[in-house]
């Protein structure tokens, strides 16, 4: 469907991408936002960028919702990172927030192979590592923001990441 | 930085798309990107395998509105909603007192390319003479962030020492709100007060009076209303 999107400029195939992905892509945004009228924006903008940039997009080299995913992320990160500071996100609410799992059963049945790979192997880090990778996910935090969310040092927050983006790397080619 | 290394490839791509590589490493990377495929796509392999995080989430139905801001931006400027902004009898509907009055604005507004969003709400001031002077306008994205612009049709005539300010009136209620200073020409966007957008959006009226340099001093208006038009909301 992008592909033809991407040929021949199709509204109705616009359209069509809009409804079938849209409701997930809005609640990823708000995850990331947790303001609607943000996610809003966020997913306003990655639609009309979408529909800008459908001709880059390469179907040999990543899956459709990946591409969408990423566009829709990278919006709600800037979004996130021009708030105004006056304006951070409570530190309780920020550590409930982040899901490491489907939020129910049906949708563990409808998503992907690749998505259930990933949670399971997710799963098997040490809990610190899991945190500053889904923290850095959602809320774009650097090395220096996630040692301050998490109070411990810069240095053993960044081995951290490292660590845990290599098991997933490992976990995720068996 | 040994980029050869494919285990620090990795990473640095795994961190590139976390987001945690920043400043100027994030942008070497990206210059490193345009020239190596090899680097290019072990950011694709990271971008695919953290994608599945983005299926955590329940599905939640945007707003109609989303898909039509989308449908706007997207549309070729032809067959565009601006069409509606040249519409006469769009600018009958604000209540203009004359039809000459809204003949000249939407002539004079007709010279001028659409805006890229349609509005949400608009408001035309005019004088005594019904002559209109001020174009408010904001859309859904703008009251959702607490801006309307302010547009001025040719020159609003300010006499030294004094400036105009806008007053929000709300339905029912007996004092006017303070939105902000306006220049005598030219266009502005004003930020709200926070909590003030809810009110915009249950008020009718908007004013502008003459009030010393500044604005007034008592938060309440203190010189003559020059300007007034009803606030119409799309």
């Amino acid at each position: 469907m992008l592909a033809q999107l991407a040929r021949s400029g199709d509204r109705e195939a616009f359209a069509r991408l809009y409804r079938l992905t849209a409701p997930k892509l809005f609640g990823f945004a708000l995850r990331i936002l947790r303001r609607r009228d943000l996610a809003e924006e966020a997913l306003q903008e990655a639609f009309v960028s979408i529909w800008r940039h459908a001709g880059e997009f390469k179907p040999e080299k990543a899956l459709p919702q990946t591409w969408l995913a990423a566009i829709v992320r990278n919006r709600a990160l800037d979004l996130l990172r021009s708030r105004r500071p006056e304006d951070p996100l409570d530190d309780d609410e920020q550590m409930e927030a982040l899901p490491s799992e489907f939020p129910d059963p049906l949708q563990k049945t409808l998503a992907s192979r690749e998505a259930r790979a990933l949670l399971e192997c997710l799963d098997q880090l040490p809990g610190k590592q899991r945190q500053v990778i889904l923290l850095s996910y959602f809320h774009g935090l650097s090395h220096a923001e996630l040692a301050q969310r998490v109070a411990e040092p810069l240095g053993t927050v960044k081995t951290w990441i490292r660590r845990g983006l290599e098991s997933l790397k490992r976990c995720l080619e068996k | 930085m040994r980029y050869e290394d494919p285990k620090l490839r990795s990473l640095l791509a795994g961190e590139y798309v976390l987001g945690t590589l920043r400043g100027a490493a994030r942008r070497r990377l990206e210059r490193l990107m345009e020239q190596d495929p090899g680097l290019r796509e072990a950011v694709r392999s990271w971008e695919s395998r953290l994608a599945g995080l983005a299926e955590t989430v329940p599905e939640v139905a945007p707003p109609r509105s989303v898909w039509q801001n989308i449908e706007a931006q997207t549309e070729p400027a032809a067959r565009s909603r601006a069409f509606l902004w040249h519409c006469l009898g769009f600018w009958r509907g604000l209540a203009l007192v004359s039809t000459a009055v809204a003949l000249a604005l939407a002539l004079y507004l007709g010279l001028r390319p659409a805006p890229e969003l349609p509005p949400a709400s608009v408001a035309v001031l005019a004088d005594q003479a019904a002559q209109p002077r001020w174009v408010l306008t904001a859309s859904r994205i703008d009251l959702s962030r607490g801006r309307i612009r302010v547009e001025v049709l040719g020159t609003a005539p300010l006499p030294q020492d004094k400036s105009f300010e806008l007053w929000l009136l709300p339905k029912g209620a007996a004092k006017p709100i303070a939105l902000g200073l306006l220049p005598p020409t030219g266009k502005i966007t004003l930020t709200l007060p926070a909590g003030i957008v809810r009110s915009f959006e249950k008020a009718n009226t908007l004013a502008v009076s003459l009030e010393p340099q500044g604005g007034s001093p008592t938060g309440q208006p203190t010189g003559p209303v020059l300007y007034s038009g009803k606030l119409l909301v799309l």
